[in-house]
């Protein structure tokens, strides 16, 4: 019974995702990258000692993406970074993904005191300015050693009030489509109609909301880190490429192009990858595209 | 339809007629709010009728430097940011310093006579506001009254009287004040007594009080409630009036004694103009400076190879220097001693750090010198020692003999690893262990904004780490410096050590580390009486008889030097990473001539107000604008 289940969520979502170039390319990449965060740390050494005479190395097989202003291997600091990339951002944006539709879902088909409350919740979070509040944040949290789930929840909490506002719409236009009705015609219980009828014709929306937030995911992380509030971790990505624009000045020197361009280039990859997979997912999950092929 | 045609490309001719008539504009600041247009125009009519005024055509030069200031601009010195990096140009001392030389250069006083704790300072004769009003010495009166009321400082001057026009008598609690009070710029022309006469009186009143205060205070007396009370009462009714006091909005002006004055202020941009009635005025070719704001680093890195201004002083990475100096040759870059040493600070309360082989083990496990190159490349290297003398210095104030005694602190992992063994610590794995078989761990505390101290703090971090020591880096946010160091709350940090900015003298560096702002935060144990070839010796004491005879007893200051600097470097209340310089960076012949030498001893001058330098340059007309 379990294999035969398997086999059609095989046939059912997984063959038509790697079947989808767009799909394929996009998991191949994120797959890459988990790879790298998973199982690059234990391969590639990471030494972090400091060559000030070996700064800006151009690339070569002995430092296939340079090195850096302290004279350190790009690529040991990417492969060692990527997990603190894709552990804290990851987790960041999906818990915002997460308790945005929630709360977008919630507000779109709540009418009422109860729909007035969630949208002035909404609208707080979206006019606090995220700078001093996490300042303020700072000088509450600084004592406190807070783990990995707590300071991604931290990042969350500021990034997932547009999403809510954004899904809360989508849910408006949708809520009084006939197959809505014919739910609770048949009285069925509302957290099915909000979160199987209504979160399911979402999912691609969500997901790609999901990647985009892991560029405003990185960038608060960076902040935190530099608000003491995160532990500081050199071989972040944000961080590597705060210290090549801010701190080396490295786009003001032609010897420093490699180090901004291969800290950009795995963070635009990242991101791209996610892009990708997530218009896979809505070419083959919505219908009305899929109609078009 | 035709009729939507026309009206759409007539809709579109006005926007590129808009566009166009934008373009035209000279400056682009204009679009900018000024707040003080108006008054610029009135100005430069009024200016025609001032007696200050030469018939001798003057060179139109402007030179144009990089600073921050408030906005929106309230022209108020004890306002939020003062009047930012106008200070030295609006304010004068009664004399410049030159560290270099030990020569002072009189600006407001034409002389001055010590007399035991009495300070008689005679006043320029020709000095007047940039509004035509006489300074006077009740004017310095005025501003020691309204310092000491705003700020609680200087309690040092125990009274400033005005025995004439233009001749001010100072009695100091002690006379090492002596040259902060020649050399500060706040000390005698922030408040003149015509603006700020309407709260004259109450700062007198709050001055006198809190002084009385102060000195029961620190005579051990119990200061009585309701003269408390009244002092509380009073300096908060003042701190009110005057922080909302704003000359430059309800005046227009904030009229100077200095030899600029701002005259027209917008978010990136402020204007001084040259004071016609300054003493230097008539030698002045230029007299017009222009401050673009110093947003950031890389913007001022950007102006610089630009041409956008002509000097500044930020800190720069050795590669973008190089690719500076190719994109614009005119650029020409000097470093000069910032008077100050950047230093790896202890908290005394951990247990931790009590221990001074662990300390000892830590100045040997360090390579400075790739922490000064990762951090401020053109910094002075400390070598080996950590004796709290700035490293330019070393040899104009230790002796050979005093050197040799001290303990040398090579980069030798060896000799940290056999001081620790020796101690009973152990190494277990990768990892130290101290005596009682805890992992030596602790977190390494900088302030984030300060992007120099972040790269050390992650160097100094690094070469611990790979020691065999446990430590993590923690970043203090941006205005919480004071707050985390003064509340303990740090194991290791990195600090100012020995700054001697003020009064570059041994004992400034000296008091800050056994009595001052370092001794507080540290909880550096300085009353203790240490082992040294001297006999048992505090460094508290040492630093309190050297302020006694830092004046008079020239020989008996320098032998209290040695002792301390032996203590300091034995003991190591703080280990001593890179001397910090300060780069300058000028374009010379772009817009402005006449830059000194690089060696030029003016440029000393520089430390804790650059401003001076060129105000100095341009007030002897060494600088001028570039004839073309």
């Amino acid at each position: 019974m379990i294999n035969e289940s398997m086999v059609n969520f095989y046939f059912d979502y997984i063959q038509p995702l790697l079947k989808n170039k767009k799909s394929l390319i996009g998991l191949i990449i994120l797959l890459i990258y988990i790879f790298m965060a998973t199982v690059g740390a234990a391969v590639v050494p990471l030494d972090m000692n400091s060559n000030f005479a070996e700064r800006y190395q151009k690339p070569s097989l002995k430092h296939p993406f340079g090195t850096d202003y302290f004279g350190v291997d790009i690529f040991q600091q990417i492969v060692h970074g990527s997990r603190a990339v894709i552990s804290l951002t990851m987790l960041a944006s999906l818990l915002a993904v997460l308790i945005g539709a929630v709360v977008g879902v919630a507000r779109g088909y709540l009418e009422g005191i109860a729909g007035k409350i969630i949208d002035t919740i909404i609208m707080v979070f979206l006019v606090i300015p995220s700078f001093p509040a996490l300042l303020i944040l700072a000088a509450i949290f600084m004592d406190k050693d807070l783990n990995l789930f707590e300071i991604a929840l931290l990042v969350a909490i500021w990034l997932w009030a547009p999403l809510a506002k954004q899904i809360s719409a989508q849910v408006l236009s949708i809520k009084n489509k006939e197959f809505i009705e014919a739910s609770r015609m048949l009285n069925m219980p509302l957290s099915y109609i909000l979160f199987s009828d209504i979160t399911k014709l979402l999912i691609p929306y969500i997901f790609i909301n999901f990647v985009m937030q892991i560029k405003g995911a990185m960038e608060f992380s960076v902040g935190l880190m530099f608000l003491g509030l995160a532990k500081f971790d050199p071989t972040h990505w944000g961080i590597m490429l705060n210290y090549a624009l801010y701190q080396a000045g490295a786009l003001y020197t032609a010897k420093g192009f490699h180090y901004v361009f291969f800290v950009v280039l795995n963070i635009v990859l990242l991101i791209y990858g996610g892009v990708l997979l997530s218009q896979g997912i809505e070419e083959v999950f919505n219908p009305r595209l899929r109609g078009n092929e | 339809m035709a009729l939507k045609k026309w009206v759409a490309l007539l809709t579109l001719a006005l926007f590129m007629a808009s566009i166009l008539v934008g373009c035209g504009k000279e400056e682009p600041t204009e679009s900018q709010p000024s707040q003080n247009v108006s008054q610029q125009t009135e100005q430069g009519t009024s200016g025609d009728d001032k007696q200050g005024d030469t018939s001798e055509a003057k060179q139109a030069g402007e030179i144009r430097l990089a600073t921050d200031w408030p906005y929106p601009f309230h022209g108020n010195p004890f306002g939020a940011g003062g009047i930012g990096g106008a200070w030295w140009f609006a304010y004068e001392p009664f004399a410049y310093y030159i560290p270099k030389t030990g020569e002072y250069i009189p600006r407001l006083a034409e002389s001055w006579e010590v007399d035991g704790n009495k300070v008689t300072i005679k006043l320029r004769s020709d000095v007047k506001f940039s509004d035509g009003e006489p300074f006077t010495s009740k004017d310095v009166v005025t501003t020691i009254n309204f310092i000491q009321a705003m700020w609680q400082w200087p309690y040092e001057i125990e009274k400033v009287e005005a025995t004439d026009d233009h001749t001010v008598v100072f009695t100091l609690t002690n006379t090492s004040f002596l040259h902060t009070l020649l050399t500060d710029g706040a000390m005698a022309t922030l408040t003149p007594s015509h603006v700020y006469k309407d709260f004259a009186d109450a700062a007198a009143e709050v001055a006198q009080l809190g002084k009385e205060i102060y000195y029961m205070e620190i005579e051990g007396q119990t200061v009585p409630e309701d003269k408390k009370s009244e002092y509380d009462e009073k300096a908060q009714q003042l701190r009110e009036q005057i922080n909302a006091f704003a000359p430059f909005e309800t005046l227009g002006k904030i009229p100077v004694v200095g030899a600029f004055e701002p005259v027209r202020v917008t978010q990136s941009e402020m204007a001084l103009e040259a004071n016609k009635y300054h003493w230097t005025y008539s030698q002045m070719k230029i007299n017009k400076i222009i401050f673009k704001k110093w947003s950031s680093n890389e913007f001022v890195w950007a102006a610089l190879i630009s041409n956008e201004v002509d000097a500044a002083h930020p800190s720069m990475p050795k590669d973008v220097v190089e690719q500076l100096s190719t994109l614009n040759p005119n650029l020409q870059v000097l470093t000069v001693s910032d008077l100050s040493d950047i230093a790896l600070v202890f908290n005394f309360n951990r247990p931790l750090f009590k221990d001074i082989n662990l300390r000892k083990a830590i100045a040997h496990i360090l390579e400075k010198d790739k922490v000064r190159d990762v951090s401020v490349w053109q910094a002075n290297s400390y070598g080996e020692y950590s004796h709290g003398i700035l490293k330019s210095m070393e040899q104009e104030w230790l002796d050979q003999d005093t050197i040799q005694k001290m303990t040398k602190y090579t980069n030798d992992s060896a000799a940290a690893e056999k001081i620790l063994t020796d101690a009973g610590y152990k190494k277990d794995g990768d990892t130290w262990k101290t005596p009682n078989g805890q992992p030596v761990q602790f977190t390494l505390s900088v302030y984030g904004p300060h992007s120099d101290w972040v790269l050390a703090a992650r160097e100094v971090v690094q070469q611990l780490n790979s020691f065999g020591f446990k430590v993590e880096m923690q970043i203090i946010p941006e205005g919480m410096r004071d707050q985390v160091m003064q509340s303990g709350d740090y194991d290791v940090a990195i600090e100012f050590g020995a700054t001697w900015q003020g009064y570059p003298h041994p004992l400034t560096g000296y008091q800050r580390l056994y009595e001052g702002d370092l001794f507080k935060i540290t909880s550096f144990p300085a009353k203790e009486k240490y082992t040294t070839p001297w006999g048992e010796l505090s460094p508290y004491d040492l630093a309190l008889e050297l302020q006694k005879v830092v004046q008079d007893d020239k020989e008996k200051a320098r032998e209290l030097i040695q002792q301390l600097a032996y203590i300091t470097n034995e003991y190591l209340p703080v280990i001593s990473l890179y001397e910090k310089v300060l780069p300058i960076y000028y374009s010379d012949g772009y817009k402005v001539e006449g830059w000194p030498a690089k060696d030029d001893p003016i440029w000393t001058l520089a430390p804790g107000g650059i401003e001076r330098v060129y105000n100095l340059l341009i007030g002897t007309g060494q600088l001028s604008p570039v004839a073309r």
